[in-house]
């Protein structure tokens, strides 16, 4: 059961943290360099889930995904079965949740680069897409191991937006915090103490191996 | 190139109007906050003023974006990419255009003083250091325009004097043209045949850059003289400035050829009489062709040559006492010491 709810809940954040790199660089990148009137709105949505309780969000989730509203329908057209209550649902909340953690640091970094990194780029004849490649996201390294880090981080601890689109279904949404809430409601504290602290640990050691990184980094590069 | 940007940028109205032949070399002129800058960004197309506004035209196509320009600035400040070691980021340079030409990397880095920093991080370089990385990463992107501003102000006298023959090296091998701002103006005595003098965000051209910046101002002024490099005479190089000699201690790199020798007005007299030429004193024939008072009862004395003319400041006194009129040919004297060689850019 324990082993069943780790795999399930590394197997989410991996793949949360993987697809939302792959939205939210080319989004950071936008943001960090756009003059767009749009720009405000687009950073208050992507911050949207850090104030929200994460009921309220799983609460439009879980109607946009039953079968009865239209893209619900639609995905059990595509897919055959609903996404509510799946592996794959619970991959599309946990990405809404876990943004705001992926595109900042991004943001911040592609910021702190400067106007004038892909200018000098762009005047030696280097395309955007050839800077990005080749200047923007090397230099953004230390930010992208810093998203990586939180998004997986924070998708490992979420626990509301689980609740209300994934259920408690044993081995296929039964993550790790819905688990120690079961646990807990059912008074077996003794692995609901072996659930917490080891979450504790495992998030305190991977936080301080980033921190310990971005640090060497920040020296090896004079950032 | 040819360029015709009036409009609005930035609440401020631009006139930019030129016309430069393929290959010319051009020296930015003007105060810092006239515009220097503003205009180099605009034809490297990285500013962007609607269509228009702006009519810019470079080695024959119309300028688009910044990465399809075949002009290349090189920012004030050099823009180093971090992760980058000195070898990375020249050869990024020399990625992305097509390599039209063959160019002397090795050399280059030689005389740029790079051999030793070729494997050192780019973040650890000096300012000096970096402003010559991004000078050779630059020169190997191969634009058919070289957009330089100020470029050599972190170097010192001897590494400008030779990151300035590289640039000329460049533009002869490659037939590139050169827009050079420059706070110090040794770089464009060294390079440049003309002038484009920005003040306030309008521009206006000059075919002859040293009628420009020969003329005297209130600090006095450097007096720039083309001519030819001839041969070694006596321990001196003999340079003939328009069919006349003038002696100075031979550089440290010279081929006979086209020269430019600058010197500062002050150091010229004036003389009446052709007493022998020593070799410690050059003396030129010239005609003096306009008087202008300066500060502290002195004159800026304008000098004419067949083909071109220079200033010698006298004081007022000389100039009374020697009884000096306008039209008068007079003996222009200055030591051979006076003289500093500027290099030979054709």
């Amino acid at each position: 059961m324990i082993l069943d709810a780790i795999g399930l809940t590394l197997r989410l954040a991996g793949t949360t943290t993987l697809l939302l790199l792959i939205i939210c660089m080319p989004l950071a990148a936008w943001l960090a360099s756009t003059r767009s009137r749009a720009k405000p709105w687009v950073e208050s949505l992507v911050a949207l889930p850090l104030v929200l309780p994460p009921t309220v969000l799983g609460f439009y989730l879980l109607l946009i995904m039953s079968p009865n509203s239209q893209i619900g329908a639609a995905w059990v057209e595509l897919f055959g079965q609903s996404l509510a209550f799946s592996f794959w649902g619970l991959v599309i909340g946990s990405m809404a949740y876990s943004l705001p953690f992926v595109v900042q640091p991004l943001q911040r970094t592609f910021e702190g680069q400067g106007a004038f990194i892909a200018e000098a780029a762009h005047t030696l004849g280097a395309h955007p897409w050839q800077t990005f490649w080749a200047i923007r996201l090397p230099l953004a390294l230390p930010g992208l191991i810093a998203a990586s880090v939180l998004g997986f981080t924070h998708t490992v601890g979420e626990f509301g937006v689980v609740l209300m689109i994934g259920g408690n279904i044993p081995g296929q949404t039964q993550v790790l915090s819905i688990l120690l809430f079961d646990q807990v409601e059912s008074l077996n504290y003794a692995l609901a103490h072996q659930l917490a602290g080891g979450l504790v640990l495992s998030s305190l050691l991977v936080l301080f191996c980033l921190y310990r990184w971005n640090h060497q980094s920040a020296i090896r590069i004079g950032g | 190139m040819k360029f015709s940007i009036q409009g609005a940028w930035h609440q401020h109205q631009l006139d930019f109007q030129g016309s430069f032949a393929p290959g010319e070399r051009v020296a930015l002129l003007g105060v810092s906050g006239a515009g220097k800058t503003t205009l180099l960004r605009l034809l490297a197309g990285l500013d962007r003023l609607p269509q228009a506004q702006a009519q810019i035209e470079i080695a024959g196509q119309a300028l688009g974006r910044a990465w399809q320009s075949p002009a290349s600035l090189m920012h004030q400040q050099p823009v180093m990419f971090a992760h980058h070691r000195v070898e990375q980021t020249v050869l990024f340079g020399a990625r992305f255009r097509p390599a039209a030409h063959r160019l002397p990397l090795q050399e280059w880095a030689q005389a740029l003083d790079l051999t030793d920093l070729w494997q050192q991080p780019c973040a650890q370089l000096s300012g000096g250091q970096q402003q010559r990385v991004a000078l050779l990463r630059t020169l190997m992107s191969q634009p058919a325009w070289l957009l330089l501003d100020e470029s050599f102000a972190a170097l010192d006298d001897l590494r400008r004097v030779r990151a300035c023959e590289v640039v000329a090296d460049y533009c002869r091998r490659t037939g590139a043209g050169l827009v050079l701002a420059s706070h110090n103006d040794s770089p464009q005595r060294i390079l440049c045949d003309s002038a484009y003098t920005v003040d306030r965000l309008s521009g206006s051209y000059q075919p002859k850059l040293f009628d420009r910046l020969n003329r005297v101002n209130t600090e006095g002024g450097m007096t720039t003289l083309l001519g030819r490099a001839e041969r070694l005479a006596q321990g001196f190089l003999a340079v003939l400035v328009d069919q006349q000699p003038l002696y100075l201690a031979v550089p440290e790199r010279w081929q006979p050829g086209p020269a430019r020798i600058s010197l500062d007005a002050s150091e010229i007299s004036i003389a009446l009489g052709d007493q022998h030429q020593t070799s410690m004193v050059n003396r030129l024939r010239v005609t003096i062709d306009s008087l202008l008072p300066i500060e502290g009862e002195r004159v800026a004395v304008g000098l004419r040559l067949d083909q071109q003319s220079f200033v010698a400041t006298i004081s007022l006194w000389s100039w009374q006492r020697l009884q000096l009129v306008l039209g008068q040919t007079v003996f222009a004297e200055f030591k051979v010491a006076a003289v500093q060689w500027h290099g030979q850019a054709h």
